[in-house]
């Protein structure tokens, strides 16, 4: 595991840019899940005032 | 076939059947890229264990390019046939590609230093990614500059069409400039250069992050469209007030 995680002593590289590539991706599905679920909230309040 | 699916709800139809599945297909192919391009895939025998950053930085870098000739292709499509849909999709993608662009920076930075030594060299192809990103940045910025839409998708189409130009230059600048940055390795005369053992996570990894694009653009427009539709609605709808007249309120006094 550790020699896993280490990457042949390149480790802090290699991780930083998987986790920072991981941060922007789920921030992006993140985002746009909140702004789904937002609509769906909203159009289901103006369906109950229709 | 353009045109087809230029109609909302044909559009919004075709959306919804098809973004639980892009979002299955995104989330399977990043897995498998991962597990291949982390666990199965071989060291290289100069760069080691660096290499591993080629299947999040190729992929990143190619879809931020990819995205840019999709906006300009859409601005295009929205400037002959004056496509609403293409405006909304051009709109939804320029973020996604300045995020992609980001970190195709970012990632080639961490894998510069080991390889190279350096985080950052004003080296041509390095260079013109940076102005990718200007672009992309200016033309967010150009959408939300005005209040009238129609103004804004006027000069975004414009912006998007004049940026073209930068894509060849990113392309071809390894072979026009001397470059730090190597040649290019997958789109070239005789085929990759690059080891089928290598090129699988690559190409799942390059799947996946076209995948995520497409489910976001995909919901993006649709969003668009059913909070335009809920606008229309309420536009037409009679106003009422918010609490109901009492009736007989006036004679009471």
């Amino acid at each position: 595991m550790v020699e896993f995680l280490s990457m042949g002593g390149h480790g802090g590289y290699i991780w930083a840019g998987y986790g920072v590539s991981a941060l922007i991706l789920t921030a992006l599905i993140i985002n746009r899940y909140g702004e789904l679920r937002e609509h769906k909230k909203r159009s289901m309040i103006i369906d109950g005032e229709a | 076939m353009l045109s087809y699916f230029s109609n909302p709800i044909r559009f919004k139809n075709l959306a919804m059947r098809l973004e639980p599945v892009v979002i299955a297909l995104t989330a399977t192919l990043l897995c498998a890229g991962l597990l291949f391009g982390l666990v199965f895939s071989p060291a290289d025998y100069q760069q080691g264990d660096t290499v591993r950053l080629m299947y999040i930085h190729v992929p990143a870098a190619t879809l931020a390019l990819g995205v840019y000739v999709f906006i300009a292709f859409m601005s295009a499509i929205a400037f002959v046939w004056r496509h609403t849909l293409a405006d909304l999709a051009a709109r939804r993608a320029a973020p996604i590609g300045a995020a992609f662009t980001f970190l195709a920076l970012f990632t080639g930075a961490v894998w510069g230093k080991p390889t190279w030594g350096a985080w950052w060299v004003w080296d041509a192809r390095l260079t013109s990614m940076l102005v990718l990103l200007f672009i992309y940045l200016g033309y967010i910025a150009v959408w939300r500059s005005s209040h009238d839409p129609m103004r804004s998708a006027k000069f975004a189409r414009i912006v998007a069409l004049v940026g073209l130009i930068n894509i060849p230059i990113i392309k071809f600048s390894v072979d026009w400039w001397n470059s730090l940055h190597q040649p290019a390795s997958l789109l070239k005369a005789g085929g990759p250069s690059i080891h089928p053992s290598m090129l699988t996570p690559l190409f799942l990894m390059m799947a996946a992050y076209g995948c995520l694009f497409a489910w976001l653009v995909l919901t993006g427009v649709r969003l668009d469209l059913e909070k335009a539709q809920i606008r229309r609605k309420r536009e037409r709808a009679p106003s009422r007030p918010v609490i109901a007249p009492i009736e007989g309120a006036h004679s009471n006094g």
